[in-house]
C-alpha cells in the first residue's frame, strides 16, 4: 500500500484556484519532487499534506489512515523550510531534540538520539550555538536534523535549497539524497529548480496552475515531456509548430509552418492533417560543418551559424535554417571535439533522429483529430 | 566610520537639545530643592539634607501610598496585558491589511479625547445609577450595585482602557516579527497551539510584552487626572500626592523628594526589564 495518498485533492483561495484534481501516492522509501513555477500549488500542496490548510475537496491519506481533518500535531511529518525556521531562543540541541520532548521521550533517549542524528548531517560540537551563530549551511543541517530525529513517517521540504550559494546547494542535494536513502523516509520536495528535482527524486511531480502536467522519473520527464508546458519548463527546446503530411509504416512526416519537413516515429494516433508542435531538445540535435557525414537515417537541415557561446562543458549555437526557424544547439565539448572549429556566419548542416522530436497535438485546432 | 559616528551625534542634538532643556534642567532643579529643609508657609531653606527623604521612607502613611500606586500599576498593567495580548496577536497574525488598518484606527480612539472628558465618561458609566450597574442589575448577576466609582477598580478600569492602546502597539510588531513558520514547525513537531504558544511565540514576544508592560505601568503610576476624578479621595497615590504637597500646602522640598523617589522606581524597572532581556539572550543584537 502506498505510503501517502493525495485523492482529488482541491483547494481555493477566495476566487483563486491553488490546486484542482491532485491525485499522487508516494510509496514508503519514494523521494518525490514538486516542480513547477512560483504559483503553480505545489507549496500549497506540501502544506495540505502536512496540515496547515484542508483541502476543500479530496482526501489525505498517510500510513493508510485518513489524515485530512487531522491537525497538524497529530500527523507525524517532519518538515523543512525555506527559511529553516529555527527556533532562535534555543541551542542547536535544545531545537532538535524540541519533537521529541513533545513526545514524551525519555531524557536518555532523546541525549541519545539527538546526538545520532547530529552526528548523522555533520554537525558534531555545535550543541550549545544559537541559530543565529551558525552559517547558513549548518542552519540548514540543524533544520533537517530536527525534522528527521522523530522518525516521521512523512518528510516534507519547502524549497530548502534556495538560500544557500550555488555551491553548498550542490554538496547539500547530495547530502540529503544520501541521508533520504538510508533512512528510507517517504518524502515530498518542493522546488522550483529543476535541476534539483531531476538530481534528487525517484518520480517528479511537474504542475502548472493548481494542476498536474506529468508525473515521471527524472528521464522520463526530461526526454519524453507529455506536454508542450513540461517541455518548456524543464531545459531548453526548441519548438516547430506545423502538420504532419504523411504517416508511414515506419515514420511519419512532419512540415514546419514556413520550415522544413523531417520525420517523427510514428505514433497510431496520427493522421494526416493533424496539426501540433514538435519539441526536440538542443543536446539532440547535432551540428555538422563541412563534409562530416550524417549518420543513417538522420534528418538533415541547413543554415547559418548566428551565434556561437562557450560554456567549458558544452558549447552552444543559435542556427538560423534557410527555412525560417531558428534552432539552438547544444555540442558536448572534450577532446572529441578539439579542433574543429565552428564560427559565426559558418554555413552548416544540423542532423537529428526523429526519436529526437517529441510530438504534440494542437488541440485548440483539433483538425483530424 | 568616524564620518558616520559624526553623522549620528549631529542627529540626535535636536532631541537632545529639547530633553536637557525641558526634562533633564527641571528635574536636577527639583532634585536640588529635595534637598532643602521645608518651613511652614512655603517657605525654603537652601540646604543638603536627608530629612524630606527620610520623613517618605520611614513613615507607614507615605509607604502606603507608595504601595498603592504600585499596586494599581500592576493591576493596571496586567489588565492590558490580558486583554492587549490577544488582541496583539489576531492583528498581527491577520492576513487583511484592512482589518489590521481597522483595528489599530479603533484601538488609538480613545487616545484622541482629552483625559478629562474621558474620566468624565467612566464616571458616568461607572456611578451606582449608571449603564454599567444597570445592567448588571437588569441581567441579575449582582443584586446591589456595585460601587465601582471612587473606588480602585473604577480607576483600573478607566486606566486600562486608555492605556491599552501602548500594550498592544508595543506587542503586535514583536508578534508581527515572528516567522509564522516557527509556529508550523513546533505543531509538525507534535506540539499542539498551547504548547506553541507557550514554547514559541511566549518566549519570542516577551521583549515586546515587557516593553508594552513598562510603558502601561509607568504610565499608570504617574497618571494624575484619573485617578484624582474617578478615584475620588479614596485611592491616594503618589502623582496626587505629590500634587498636594507642592500645590496645595507649598511643600516643594517634600514633593520633590517623592518626584525623585518616583522616578528612581522608574528608572529601576527600566532598567530591570534591560537585565532580564539580556539575560535571556534577547537584547537584540546578533
Amino acid at each position: 500500500m502506498s505510503h501517502v495518498i493525495l485523492q482529488n485533492v482541491r483547494k481555493t483561495f477566495g476566487r483563486t484556484l491553488a490546486v484542482d484534481n491532485f491525485n499522487l501516492k508516494v510509496e514508503q522509501g519514494e523521494f518525490v519532487a514538486l516542480l513547477g513555477p512560483s504559483g503553480c500549488g505545489k507549496t500549497t500542496t506540501l502544506r495540505i499534506v502536512a496540515g496547515f490548510e484542508r483541502p476543500d475537496a479530496g482526501e489525505v491519506v498517510i500510513q493508510g489512515k485518513v489524515a485530512t481533518d487531522r491537525p497538524p500535531y497529530k500527523r507525524d511529518v517532519g518538515i523543512v523550510f525555506q527559511s529553516y525556521a529555527l527556533f532562535p531562543h534555543m541551542t542547536v540541541l535544545e531545537n532538535v531534540a524540541y519533537g521529541l520532548r513533545m513526545r514524551k521521550v525519555p531524557r536518555p533517549e532523546i541525549v541519545e538520539r539527538v546526538r545520532s542524528v547530529l552526528q548523522l548531517v555533520h554537525l558534531e560540537g555545535l550543541d550549545d550555538r544559537y541559530p543565529r551563530q551558525l552559517s547558513g549551511g549548518q542552519q540548514q543541517r540543524v533544520a533537517v536534523a530536527r525534522a528527521v530525529v522523530i522518525r516521521p513517517s512523512v518528510l516534507l521540504f519547502d524549497e530548502p535549497l534556495s538560500n544557500l550559494d550555488a555551491r553548498l546547494r550542490q554538496e547539500m542535494r547530495r547530502e540529503l539524497r544520501q541521508l533520504q536513502r538510508s533512512l528510507r523516509i517517504a518524502t515530498i520536495f518542493v522546488t522550483h529548480d529543476q535541476e534539483e528535482a531531476l538530481s534528487m527524486a525517484d518520480r517528479v511531480v511537474v504542475m502548472n496552475a493548481g494542476r498536474i502536467e506529468q508525473i515521471g522519473t527524472p528521464e522520463g520527464i526530461y526526454q519524453t515531456p507529455a506536454s508542450a508546458f513540461v517541455a518548456a519548463f524543464i531545459g531548453e527546446c526548441n519548438f516547430l509548430h506545423g502538420e504532419i503530411t504523411a504517416v508511414e509504416d515506419s515514420s511519419a512526416v512532419f512540415a514546419a509552418q514556413a520550415g522544413p519537413a523531417f520525420r517523427l516515429p510514428v505514433r497510431p494516433d496520427f493522421r494526416p492533417g493533424t496539426y501540433g508542435t514538435v519539441a526536440i531538445r538542443p543536446e539532440n540535435l547535432a551540428i555538422l560543418s563541412g563534409d562530416e557525414s550524417v549518420p543513417p537515417g538522420f534528418n538533415v537541415v541547413t543554415g547559418t551559424v548566428q551565434t556561437v557561446t562557450y560554456l567549458g562543458p558544452v558549447t552552444q549555437y543559435h542556427v538560423a535554417l534557410d527555412r525560417g526557424y531558428s534552432l539552438l544547439i547544444y555540442e558536448q565539448g572534450g577532446f572529441a571535439r578539439q579542433g574543429r572549429r565552428i564560427s559565426e556566419g559558418d554555413r552548416v548542416r544540423v542532423a537529428w533522429p526523429p526519436e529526437a522530436g517529441a510530438f504534440q497535438g494542437d488541440t485548440e485546432r483539433g483538425i483530424g483529430a | 566610520m568616524k564620518q558616520r559616528r559624526w553623522v549620528a551625534i549631529l542627529l540626535l542634538i535636536p532631541i537632545l537639545s529639547v530633553l536637557l532643556a525641558f526634562f533633564v534642567f527641571p528635574v536636577s532643579i527639583l532634585a536640588r530643592f529635595s534637598f532643602y529643609i521645608a518651613r511652614p508657609g512655603g517657605e525654603m531653606i537652601p540646604a543638603w539634607v536627608l530629612q524630606n527623604y527620610i520623613r517618605f521612607l520611614f513613615d507607614w502613611f507615605h509607604l502606603g501610598v507608595l504601595w498603592n500606586t504600585i499596586v494599581l500599576g500592576l493591576w493596571v498593567t496586567a489588565v492590558c496585558l490580558v486583554f492587549g495580548y490577544p488582541l496583539a496577536y489576531s492583528l498581527a497574525r491577520t492576513q487583511s491589511r484592512r482589518i489590521r488598518g481597522i483595528g489599530i484606527t479603533v484601538l488609538l480612539i480613545p487616545l484622541m479625547t482629552s483625559v478629562v472628558v474621558r474620566s468624565y465618561g467612566w464616571m458616568i458609566l461607572l456611578a451606582s445609577s449608571g449603564p454599567i450597574n444597570k445592567l448588571l442589575l437588569g441581567l441579575g448577576i449582582v443584586d446591589r450595585p456595585l460601587q465601582l466609582l471612587f473606588k480602585p477598580q473604577g480607576v483600573v478600569i478607566a486606566l486600562a482602557e486608555v492605556l491599552l492602546p501602548f500594550m498592544v502597539l508595543s506587542v503586535m510588531p514583536v508578534i508581527q516579527g515572528i516567522d509564522p513558520h516557527l509556529e508550523e514547525a513546533s505543531q509538525s513537531l507534535g506540539a499542539g497551539p498551547i504548547k506553541t504558544f507557550r514554547r514559541i511565540v511566549l518566549p519570542l514576544s516577551l521583549p515586546g510584552v515587557a516593553a508594552g508592560s513598562i510603558l502601561v505601568f509607568v504610565l499608570t503610576i504617574s497618571a494624575f487626572a484619573t485617578p484624582r476624578l474617578v478615584g475620588g479621595t479614596t485611592t491616594q497615590v503618589m502623582s496626587i500626592f505629590i500634587y498636594d504637597q507642592a500645590l496645595s500646602l507649598f511643600n516643594w522640598p517634600f514633593g520633590g523628594a517623592v518626584s525623585i523617589l518616583l522616578l528612581l522606581v522608574v528608572l529601576l524597572l527600566t532598567w530591570l526589564q534591560g537585565r532580564v532581556l539580556e539575560e535571556r539572550g534577547m537584547g537584540g543584537a546578533a
